[in-house]
């Protein structure tokens, strides 16, 4: 296992949103490695005792550092005049994406967020509601004009929040949940990593590695037609109630779920590299 | 059942010193109930786990705090060893 993402300390010592992000990898990294060792129950208990020792531990760690989700501002810009990305951190969450003059904010209660704008043949995903799931998608690749316009709701804000760390202790006892728990635990989780997934593609349109930086010129490229996301929310489409999931159903549904995690890795990497590319170029 | 008093109050009655405690106490300060139950019911059964646990909660902290990948690596080396064969 390497764990080899964390940066320095800031100035003020705290951690950034990439240590965040490492920490949390870890403690996947961790869980993963532990539940690849064949134990007991009592092995079982202890490795469970161990995993939540890091999530509280990265918990208090935010707590202490001032990179509290509820108080924590991320803004991140991509500018294509000057081909700048920033990423800050201070005050509350907010993600913002500058098209020249334009500005896309997310996420505040009640905003109507437009998305769709085509940028070659990038996807534009927008409209996910954590509180039912449903997914909205709009390609409409012969239109340069916004087609899609959704509201953020409240829950969508702060129950990324709640729901990732609600996340890393529901998966410590997947196990022991009945069907209808199983339901609920993966139904939070698929729509939370489709949000996740739907605000990185719209960054991801501006600002994938695919972007010529000599001209600004946008290439799609096949890293942006990659991640097949309509396949994937077929596959984890539920067919059954809970009365008659198999153990079978409940070992796919997880699967699912993974590669779902993946597509959003994968985006995470590719959103974290043109980062770097763009800081390297302001030096 | 109240797990955060309940831990709180293993923590307390522990051979810990104040450092360990106090770390111990902001770490149940911070997390909800339901990231403490695991913790808590282990400790009930093996209160011997407590020294390691105090460890590892130690060791990660210290492992974050330096961003140290090699020391975060031999932790959860420790704890493969430590579970193998329960």
């Amino acid at each position: 296992m390497k764990f080899e993402k964390m940066g320095t300390p800031s100035v003020e010592g705290r951690f950034t949103v990439e240590d965040e992000r490492a920490m949390g990898e870890f403690a996947d990294a961790e869980a993963a490695k532990l539940d690849g060792e064949k134990t007991g129950e009592d092995g079982k208990k202890f490795k469970r005792a161990l995993k939540n020792v890091t999530i509280g531990l990265i918990l208090l760690l935010k707590s202490i550092s001032g990179v509290d989700v509820a108080e924590a501002r991320q803004a991140r810009g991509i500018d294509l005049n000057t081909q700048r990305a920033s990423i800050s951190m201070a005050g509350t969450q907010k993600e913002a994406i500058q098209l020249d003059n334009e500005t896309v904010a997310i996420p505040s209660a009640g905003d109507k967020v437009t998305s769709g704008i085509k940028l070659a043949e990038a996807e534009q995903v927008r409209g996910i509601d954590l509180d039912t799931g449903d997914l909205t998608i709009e390609a409409d690749l012969s239109s340069t004009e916004p087609q899609h316009e959704t509201t953020v709701t409240q829950s969508n804000v702060e129950n990324i929040a709640d729901l990732n760390s609600e996340e890393a202790v529901a998966e410590t006892s997947i196990e022991s949940m009945n069907n209808q728990e199983f339901i609920n635990y993966f139904e939070k989780v698929k729509a939370k990593t489709l949000y996740e997934v739907a605000t990185l593609l719209h960054i991801n349109a501006v600002g994938f590695p695919s972007v010529d930086m000599s001209t600004g010129n946008i290439e799609a490229g096949e890293d942006l037609k990659e991640p097949k996301l309509e396949d994937f929310i077929e596959e984890s489409r539920i067919t059954k109630s809970a009365d008659d999931l198999t153990n079978e159903d409940r070992q796919n549904m997880i699967q699912n779920l993974e590669k779902l995690k993946k597509v959003a890795n994968k985006l995470k990497s590719g959103i974290s590299e043109m980062a770097k590319v763009n800081q390297s170029m302001q030096l | 059942m109240n797990t955060k008093q309940d831990l709180k109050d293993i923590i307390l009655q522990a051979q810990l010193d104040n450092q360990d405690k106090e770390l111990w106490n902001k770490f149940i300060e911070v997390n909800e109930e339901e990231n403490l139950n695991d913790i808590v019911e282990l400790l009930k059964n093996e209160p011997e786990r407590l020294e390691f646990l105090t460890d590892n909660l130690r060791e990660k902290l210290d492992a974050f705090l330096n961003r140290d990948s090699d020391k975060l690596n031999d932790i959860v080396e420790t704890e493969i060893e430590t579970i193998k064969d329960l």
